[in-house]
């Protein structure tokens, strides 16, 4: 008996006395087995077969194509202009640049300092409060791209409850949604998070409104 | 993909086309809930269009899509246990514990994938196996094929599945 052919009866729950002998002779196989077990065990719960409602697909790309945010990557403000002025002018700026490229303009904007652990780094957060959540661009300079086996992450936070608005590895021209309401979770700040299965903010605290 | 990272709407139809499934199987996997699962769909796609213009359009989008999913579905997790919705709630701890881990999601998300890479035949008797429990001969009675047919279509695909995993770390490992 192969090994293809003995995992495959495993997996397939057809274990003869062919498969249980190979089993006893194959330390690969046996290797295998509680990755074979686990794979079965997902495939026999009813919620991995259940499928998407078939309107679903349309209401993404009314989602996607409808009123809201287009990626303006070619009207993004020049770097020069703000790496010039101070944060409380760089709000001011922002706040003229999106009249201009924006309707509506933000409905909050607060401006993002660096951390000890960033000094350098300054920025405004713009947010618009949309159906269902909130929509927020990040203008930041200063703040280095993620080094490998990192990434940046955005956390919206009411004490220690941490919502996370998404990641990103260079801070320019970042765009995030996130499910909850700035008046929820007033306090906005960034990580720097090892590349892991830790979901928390557990990285190195980058930049903070607290 | 490289008309989906140039922002084409009509593009989301070919992501949700070759990964739609398998994001929805990651979102009821960690939500349980078809409403919610729904919600982080959108939601995904939704980051992903709006992330797209700095995808790295040479790179396989899966990996990328898959944790975005698994992100969007902690999100809706997190506010749902809040709202103290159809969540279960944990006062032990600050950050929400999804029900499935990280590697089962990721499992879930890789089988639904190989799944889907399969031709129709051989996907529809994985289903009757374990999905609806049936023996090779109920296979054969539902799907009206021979019981020869049907136990060759059976190992073949469990053989093709197990190849297609066999990347996959065991959970606990
Ligand atoms: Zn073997």
């Amino acid at each position: 008996m192969k090994c293809d052919d003995a995992r495959a009866a495993f997996l397939a729950g057809q274990v003869g006395r062919a498969e249980s002998e190979h089993l006893e002779t194959c330390a690969e196989c046996r290797a295998e087995m509680p990755s074979l077990l686990e794979t079965r065990r997902i495939m026999e719960s009813a919620t991995f077969w259940e499928e998407p409602p078939a309107d679903l697909e349309d209401r993404i790309v009314g989602l996607v194509a409808g009123p809201g945010p287009k990626k303006e990557p070619a009207e993004k403000p020049p770097r020069w202009q703000l790496a010039v002025v101070g944060a409380a002018a760089v709000v001011a700026l922002l706040l003229g640049v999106f009249l201009v490229q924006r309707t509506p303009s933000p409905d909050w904007e607060v401006a993002l300092p660096g951390t000890a652990e960033a000094p350098l780094a300054v920025g405004v957060v713009s947010g618009w409060n949309e159906p269902g959540g909130t929509r927020m661009t990040l203008d930041i300079e200063g703040l280095p791209p993620a080094p490998n086996g990192f990434f940046y992450e955005f956390w919206l936070s009411a004490g220690d409850l941490h919502i996370s608005a998404g990641t990103f590895t260079e801070a320019q021209g970042v765009e995030l949604w996130v499910g909850v309401t700035r008046a929820e979770f007033p306090r906005l700040w960034i990580t720097l998070e090892p590349i892991d299965e830790d979901e928390s903010p557990s990285g190195v605290n980058v930049m903070d409104t607290a | 993909m490289e008309r989906f990272a140039a922002g084409e709407p009509e593009a989301v139809r070919d992501l949700y086309g070759r990964y739609g499934r398998a994001v929805f199987t990651v979102a009821m996997s960690a939500l349980g809930n078809r409403h919610l699962a729904e919600e982080a769909v959108q939601l995904t796609f939704l980051q992903a269009w709006r992330a797209a213009a700095r995808f790295d359009i040479s790179r396989d989008p899966a990996p990328w899509l898959y944790a975005i999913a698994r992100r969007a579905s902690v999100d809706v997790f997190r506010r749902e246990r809040r709202h103290g919705g159809g969540v279960p709630l944990d006062h032990d701890s600050d950050i929400a514990v999804l029900p499935e881990s990280f590697e089962a999601t990721w499992r879930a998300w890789e089988i639904r994938l190989a799944l889907d890479a399969m031709p129709d035949k051989y996907r529809e008797v994985v289903e009757a196996t374990h999905y609806l429990g049936m023996s090779h001969e109920q296979t054969a009675a539902r799907l009206g094929l021979p019981l020869g047919t049907v136990k060759s279509r059976a190992h073949r695909a469990h053989r093709d599945l197990a190849k297609r995993l066999s990347h996959l770390e065991e959970a606990t490992a």
